[in-house]
């Protein structure tokens, strides 16, 4: 593993949105890249598929295509796969401020605390 | 006489950068100076997108549907943020030489007004130079008979060769 002093300080100083931007844009990218690979499907035909111009998919391709909810839901459903994935909370897990829990002698101010709804109202008291 | 510099590594990637005869710094240490410091928020905002590509690459690797194309395998890295864009302050480009997912040579580049680098001296001297590099790598690849897909031995050409 090799680092970059003079990258590693141009790092630390990328706005934290940008990183994020870039990184969902080139994961999105890369998704689609993998499943057209994965399935055998070229970009001509991709591009006919979505009826698009075979320059725009380069675009996607790229990551320099910003997705609506839209596109993103039409490429899945055409290609049969799920672009992005969404995690969902377990129910179990709840957040609880701490200072609503009078009961409790921890000093945090806020904790993840592993209970059933049911289990929290029996015990709210 | 030049050399090819190891500037960044890991398991996906290594990244190199030209350090040319008579220059005290590679030609992306050159890049990284001269625009870091931009305080236009255009430019810096394409200055960071340029690094976080950068930085993406660490864990997705120098994949080839990331880059801009500019003939052969110089490439550009791709501006990928959403920024509605003042031409007159211009866009930000850094060249590089895509050898493989694994391989990538890190140029020359900044800030620029025109649409294609041919336009602006010093993109086009940035995308010369590393035609340069790219001619003095596949001329010595084919010397040594090797395989451009034998990393080992790709990687070993890269760090012995001088530019």
């Amino acid at each position: 593993m090799k680092k970059d002093a003079l990258f590693d300080e141009c790092l630390k100083n990328v706005a934290p949105e940008i990183m994020e931007e870039v990184s969902l844009n080139i994961d999105i990218a890369n998704r689609i890249s993998d499943i057209l690979r994965a399935k055998g499907i070229t970009q001509r035909k991709f591009a006919e598929m979505m009826g698009k111009r075979e320059s725009e998919i380069s675009r996607w391709l790229k990551g320099t295509h910003g997705f609506t909810t839209k596109t993103l839901a039409k490429i899945s459903a055409i290609l049969g796969e799920r672009i992005i994935d969404i995690p969902h909370k377990e129910s179990s897990y709840v957040v609880i401020p701490l200072s609503s829990y009078v009961t409790l002698k921890s000093t945090a101010q806020r904790t993840y605390v592993n209970m059933s709804p049911s289990h929290i109202q029996a015990n709210w008291n | 006489m030049g050399k090819l510099e190891l500037i960044r590594e890991n398991e996906v990637v290594s990244m190199y950068s030209p350090l040319f005869s008579g220059e005290s710094r590679t030609e992306f240490h050159q890049f990284l100076t001269a625009n870091k410091s931009l305080t236009h928020p255009q430019l810096k905002a394409f200055f960071d997108n340029i690094v976080a590509v950068i930085r993406k690459m660490d864990s997705c690797g120098a994949r080839e549907n990331l880059f801009r194309p500019e003939g052969g395998r110089v490439k550009a890295i791709p501006l990928v943020i959403s920024y509605r864009t003042d031409k007159r302050i211009g866009k930000m480009r850094l060249y590089c030489l895509r050898l493989s997912d694994r391989l990538l040579i890190l140029g020359n580049g900044g800030v620029t007004t025109k649409q294609k680098y041919q336009d602006d001296p010093h993109m086009l001297k940035a995308v010369e130079d590393l035609r340069q590099v790219d001619r003095l790598l596949k001329k010595e690849v084919k010397r040594q008979r090797a395989d451009w897909n034998d990393f080992n031995t790709i990687k070993s050409i890269i760090e012995t060769i001088t530019i």
